[in-house]
């Protein structure tokens, strides 16, 4: 491809969602976002999804074995 | 009209959709406000549609925007006009939605598979950024963004496959 960088996959989307995508490559989407109703429609439902998640954040801490699982990733950080 | 979504077939749905909608509301005007409504909610969410089954598409938006107005009254005092009413009583039909959205969104995840669920909690949830999930997880940062995204289609994939049962079965019963 000659021009990769117009190259965008899924990932490059939902990473574009969770702000993993800096500088040219983040307005290159932005404005590819403008104008491709398909990438658009991605993004909005990662964006659902990630504000669903957040929202609901105690009901999914309410699964002990997630909360277990978690922590101890966690504690590898606080280490 | 955008995508599979067509005129013609819109058109085919509507006598199935107006029975829905009164079988719902049980008031001809109504049902009538109802199917313009989901019409209109169709048509600005075209991109949605999976181009499988319109019609259970169609009955599970007319069920949504039901709902929504039916939780809307509870809470309403007295009619009043568009242009005297508070922006919060005009964006309480959107607040509904979302809520509603988000506990297809919780009962979902609640079915996905522990890992999948992890690395969802620690980038969306924690905010953590894909490199230091992928530390704390010791694998490379392709492979985090790889499961992020297997586990996203999985939970999407539950997501609109609940509201299009839900869909389907009441389609069934029209």
């Amino acid at each position: 491809m000659n021009r990769p960088v117009e190259l965008i996959t899924n990932q490059d989307l939902e990473a574009y969602v969770d702000g993993e995508v800096h500088g040219m490559r983040r307005k290159f989407i932005a404005q590819r976002l403008e104008t491709n109703a398909r990438d658009r429609a991605a993004v909005d439902s990662f964006l659902s999804l990630n504000n669903g998640l957040i929202a609901m954040r105690s009901c999914v801490y309410r699964d002990l074995e997630l909360a277990d699982a978690l922590r101890s990733i966690l504690a590898k950080r606080a280490a | 009209m955008q995508n599979q979504l067509s005129a013609a077939a819109l058109t085919d749905c509507l006598p199935a959709l107006q029975r829905f909608a009164l079988q719902l509301t049980r008031n001809p005007d109504r049902a009538s406000d109802l199917v313009q409504d989901s019409v209109e909610r169709a048509i600005n969410k075209a991109h949605l549609f999976d181009g499988a089954n319109l019609r259970s598409w169609l009955f599970t938006i007319c069920r949504r925007v039901f709902l929504n107005q039916i939780r809307s009254e509870k809470t309403r005092g007295i009619a009043v006009e568009l242009d005297d009413a508070p922006q919060s009583r005009i964006s309480t039909d959107q607040t509904q939605e979302h809520t509603m959205h988000y506990h297809d969104v919780a009962e979902a995840f609640e079915r996905l598979p522990l890992n999948d669920k992890v690395i969802l909690s620690l980038v969306v949830i924690e905010g953590l950024k894909y490199e230091e999930a992928a530390d704390l997880l010791e694998v490379p940062v392709g492979t985090i963004r790889s499961r992020l995204s297997r586990a996203r289609a999985r939970l999407l994939l539950m997501v609109e496959g609940e509201q299009m049962e839900e869909g389907t079965k009441v389609a069934a019963q029209v």
